[in-house]
């Protein structure tokens, strides 16, 4: 069955529009501290609706920012963040920045991927950095046991990372992270599990 | 001819789901919320509903929990169109009475046969 998806790109876009001038009021109205609950159900169902929308109709690079977006999202939906200043700044830029995705798309220009990148990045931090919040105040034992010393007397981490099967299809990209650490200055080897598993049996 | 009642708040991806099925020979009614979908699914007489998750006004967990109380929508194929595949949401869909999931971003022929399947 053949349909040709471009016929439904312009209702896409006007909806997708106006659901971020939803989200953006919602925004403004979102104090620092535990959200409202409604509000943040509202904010949620916005992101989640143009990564359904945009996943749907072939646009790929909004599916991929929305689905970190939501992810943030579901962290406050569910309690397990705070809304702290700089979270709602990083929320009112991403509206920004979907709209100038959609405005790219719409009018067939390239999307700033750098722009998108960027902000993406800060997102997936912030969410990164709440976890490290909750592994601060209970007791520190991943970190003392994955923090090592080499031979050489240099400390180092092991990072074990298991992607799950569904992680490309949620349009995560591993070796996006894998760039990051090896951008971190730092020396990094990467060992595939899978291969060493092998080895040693 | 087979009815369906597509609730979704998204209206490009109720258009897209009206077209695909509708050439694939069934009759398509749109509903936007779980509000108006319940409303239209009361006396519309519909074989199969197709229900968004997340969605104002009354979500679709809402929104099957509601049908299943209705007589007329007791036995009636209710399948969840989302985005979301997380299974704590699905088996909370299940639970609700949900005949079956489907995940977004989704191939049209798969859609139709997935309904084929559940008005077995």
């Amino acid at each position: 069955m053949a349909l040709d998806l471009a016929q439904f790109h312009e209702g896409f876009y006007e909806e997708s529009f106006e659901a971020l001038d939803s989200m953006e009021s919602a925004l403004l109205k979102l104090n620092v501290g535990v959200p409202d609950k409604e509000l943040i159900g509202t904010i949620f169902r916005v992101a989640h609706s143009i990564k359904g929308g945009s996943a749907t109709f072939g646009f790929t690079e909004i599916a991929s920012f929305t689905h970190t977006l939501e992810t943030l999202l579901d962290e406050l939906r569910s309690g397990k963040m705070q809304a702290t200043r700089s979270v709602c700044d990083l929320l009112l830029k991403s509206v920004d920045v979907l709209r100038d995705m959609l405005r790219a798309v719409q009018h067939k220009q390239p999307v700033d991927a750098q722009q998108v990148a960027d902000l993406q990045f800060d997102l997936e931090l912030a969410i990164a950095q709440k976890q490290s919040v909750e592994e601060v105040s209970a007791p520190a034992i991943s970190a003392a046991s994955n923090s090592r010393v080499a031979e050489h007397g240099e400390r180092y981490w092991r990072i074990d990372f298991k992607p799950l099967p569904h992680l490309l299809a949620h349009g995560n990209d591993p070796l996006r992270m894998l760039r990051e650490l090896a951008a971190s200055g730092r020396s990094c080897r990467f060992r595939s599990i899978a291969a060493a598993d092998r080895a040693g049996s | 001819m087979t009815r369906v009642l597509t609730v979704d708040d998204s209206a490009a991806m109720r258009d897209l789901v009206s077209l695909t099925l509708q050439q694939a020979g069934f009759e398509v009614a749109q509903a936007c919320d779980g509000v108006e979908g319940l409303d239209m699914a009361r006396d519309g007489n519909f074989d199969l509903i197709l229900a968004d998750l997340n969605m104002p006004n009354m979500n679709g967990i809402e929104l099957i929990r509601a049908l299943r109380a209705e007589s007329s929508c007791r036995t009636t194929p209710i399948l969840m169109l989302t985005t979301e595949s997380d299974l704590v949401k699905r088996r909370e869909g299940k639970q609700a009475g949900a005949t079956g999931w489907i995940v977004k971003p989704f191939f049209p022929d798969q859609l139709v046969a997935s309904l084929h399947r559940a008005l077995r």
